[in-house]
């Protein structure tokens, strides 16, 4: 039998996620940041496992060779191309670091340790807030106040000078850092939570899920956390480039990752040292971690325009 | 009015307190004291130094002791007698010392002896006091952050209302360029790139060290300093005026007939800048911070450069000092910005 109406049109309905994302790929600073930072951070994944050269590798007869000559930048800094000449076609694409190691392979692996220091210190921030900030939205009236007046104080209190101690007392541990800079930056976090949880609260579903007998757990997991997606994903996205300059800042003041790991504050406190000569070892490392930030920066501003319904 | 005032005055003290806990107790569970060599000193000389630095006693008298004998003694303006004798105290130049020289106190411990400016001694800096560190070190992050955050405040200013007022165009868009720049790129990168083009190719500024003050010497550190804090306060500032640019009173001012230049000065600016006061507590940690970072680069003798020595060698007593000096710093300057914000918005009550 032939159809009479033709093809059924359905007409297809756009949830508030599919707006967002509409919204934010059209978003050309944010499109081309999350590509860039995509490349950035493959490349710091990939390339200490493919590179010829080893992160900690020193070769004696190459130090501090300058990179090769791009747009004749070696001429710029007053340095002339032949100073090694073993280093010349060995593929320092970044040239060498003092210790004669491959300034590339070094700038790789700290964009490896800033961002996965980045991601890690982020999700513990994430896992205290959200869930400090629910409770204390969700629970309101006095748990509420003293809850908050807690984050008040804390809030009052410099911390990154408690980072330093712990790492002065602790000596320069990898996994404390991570957790010392995450318990900094809950804070935000957990106001943003509470704030959007209280305003929740009110709302008939919450009223309906309360009727029906679901116990307050369910209702945190199930019905509260999945509605402050939003804002919390915008302060995700910009948490990690905080922590990554918490961890540089700590790294340049020598408090963080030690030799021969590396991460991009400490390339570019080393990078500071040489600079008057070699330039390159400031360059490489600043460009990369500016980068990522920026790209950090902008994908944070796309995302709120793209999440925030008021704005549209 | 007052009352506000004492009364967050009277909230700022437990803060502090749990500061100036944490940090003493976080220091004092380190691994290894400060003291520790690779040969083991003699039991006696150790057992000495111990002493003449009061790590002998329990931790939380280390932290906190109340010798209520002393106390009564000054109470009672006790100087001498068989009483104190039985102690083995006797009163001099206005102490109580024991037969060690070691003095007593009422409220002694850290946190009483940091009551009346005591720091204690520096572990690492010998016959130096922190609190006489700290002084060296003063005027220099003193001079320093006072110019950076004024500089900081009147270009933010200028460059935000000048911003707003263009709202959407061309210099509107390249001032918030340059605040985006100021924010995202950190100060340890922006110093090393300014000094490397100022300093080093074009030769104009020094690229560091003091010099007894120079002025000179001090352009790229303050630059360093305030370059961040231009930035965010541009930002707060522009958008600020744009939303007072909107009220009903600014209109109600221009259709009066008021010129533009009066309706910006008088009635826009005070609106504007009320949020600027409040993030006056965040600007003085985001300089005090900055300053640690600005002095190690520049090389430049400030509390900074003691600060980072002092926690590289694990000096307890002066990072100590100097965490429980910065935190009471930005705390009280919290404090100040919201007294100020209470006196210039008439919308917020005390109570």
């Amino acid at each position: 039998m032939a159809s009479v109406t033709g093809p059924v049109r359905e007409i297809q309905g756009r949830s508030l996620w599919q707006d967002a994302r509409r919204r934010l790929f059209a978003n050309k600073a944010a499109v081309s940041s999350m590509i860039l930072l995509a490349i950035i951070a493959t490349m710091s994944v990939v390339m200490p496992n493919v590179w010829p050269h080893q992160f900690d590798s020193v070769y004696i007869d190459r130090i501090s060779c300058p990179p090769p000559d791009y747009l004749g930048m070696t001429a710029l800094f007053g340095v002339q191309a032949d100073v090694c000449p073993t280093a010349v076609g060995q593929g320092h694409l970044f040239g060498t670091d003092a210790n004669g190691r491959d300034l590339f392979i070094r700038v790789m692996l700290g964009g490896r340790v800033s961002l996965a220091i980045g991601f890690v210190a982020t999700l513990v921030a994430l896992f205290i807030g959200v869930l400090y900030g629910a409770t204390a939205g969700f629970l309101g009236g006095r748990i509420d106040n003293i809850m908050m007046r807690f984050v008040d104080v804390l809030y009052a209190l410099p911390f990154i000078f408690f980072v330093i101690i712990l790492m002065v007392v602790f000596g320069r541990n990898f996994i404390l850092m991570f957790v010392a800079i995450g318990a900094v930056e809950w804070l935000t976090m957990a106001r943003i939570v509470r704030g959007q949880t209280l305003s929740i609260r009110r709302k008939e579903f919450i009223e309906a899920a309360e009727a029906a007998g679901v116990s307050n757990s369910a209702i945190i997991r199930r019905h509260i956390l999945p509605n402050v997606v939003g804002p919390v994903i915008v302060y995700v996205t910009l948490t990690v480039p905080a922590v990554i300059l918490t961890e540089s800042f700590l790294s340049f003041l020598g408090l963080g990752v030690q030799e021969p790991f590396t991460s991009w504050g400490v390339l570019i406190s080393d990078g500071k040292d040489q600079m008057e000569s070699y330039p390159w070892m400031l360059i490489f490392p600043a460009v990369f971690m500016v980068l990522t930030l920026f790209c950090f920066n902008f994908i944070g501003d796309g995302l709120r325009d793209a999440l925030d319904p008021k704005d549209r | 009015m007052l009352r506000f005032i004492v009364r967050r005055l009277i909230g700022a003290v437990p803060t502090l307190l749990i500061i100036i806990a944490m940090a003493f107790f976080m220091m004092r569970l380190a691994p290894g004291g400060p003291f520790d060599q690779e040969r083991r000193l003699p039991p006696e000389i150790e057992k000495n130094i111990l002493a003449a630095y009061d790590l002998d006693k329990p931790v939380f008298q280390q932290f906190i002791d109340v010798d209520s004998f002393v106390c009564s003694a000054q109470f009672s303006g006790m100087r001498d007698g068989a009483e104190l004798a039985a102690r083995d105290l006797r009163f001099e130049d206005g102490k109580y010392l024991d037969k060690n020289d070691r003095q007593h106190r009422c409220l002694g411990g850290y946190l009483g002896k940091l009551l009346v400016g005591d720091f204690g001694p520096s572990y690492k800096y010998k016959d130096f006091t922190v609190a006489e560190l700290i002084a060296d070190g003063a005027p220099v992050s003193a001079i320093l952050g006072i110019s950076a955050i004024l500089i900081a405040t009147f270009v933010g200013m200028i460059l935000g209302t000048f911003a707003a007022l263009r709202q959407n165009t061309l210099p509107d868009y390249s001032v918030m360029t340059l605040a985006m720049i100021g924010i995202t790129i950190p100060a340890f990168v922006m110093a090393p790139i300014l000094t490397l083009i100022l300093g080093v190719y074009l030769g104009w500024l020094p690229v560091g060290g003091w010099a007894n003050g120079e002025i000179r010497n001090m352009i790229l550190p303050i630059v360093g300093l305030s370059l961040p804090q231009i930035a965010v306060i541009s930002r707060l500032t522009r958008g600020g005026m744009i939303e007072v640019l909107r009220s009903n009173y600014v209109r109600t001012a221009r259709a009066k007939g008021l010129p533009e230049r009066l309706v910006i000065s008088r009635h826009a600016m005070r609106a504007a800048l009320l949020p600027l006061v409040s993030y006056l507590g965040p600007a003085t940690a985001g300089i005090v911070t900055g300053s640690l970072v600005i002095e190690q680069i520049f090389g430049l003798p400030g509390i900074g450069k003691y600060f980072i020595n002092g926690a590289l060698q694990r000096d307890y007593t002066l990072v100590m000092g100097v965490v429980v000096l910065y935190a009471t710093l930005v705390i009280m300057l919290n404090l100040v910005a919201d007294v100020l914000y209470g006196m210039l918005d008439p919308k917020v009550r005390y109570d």
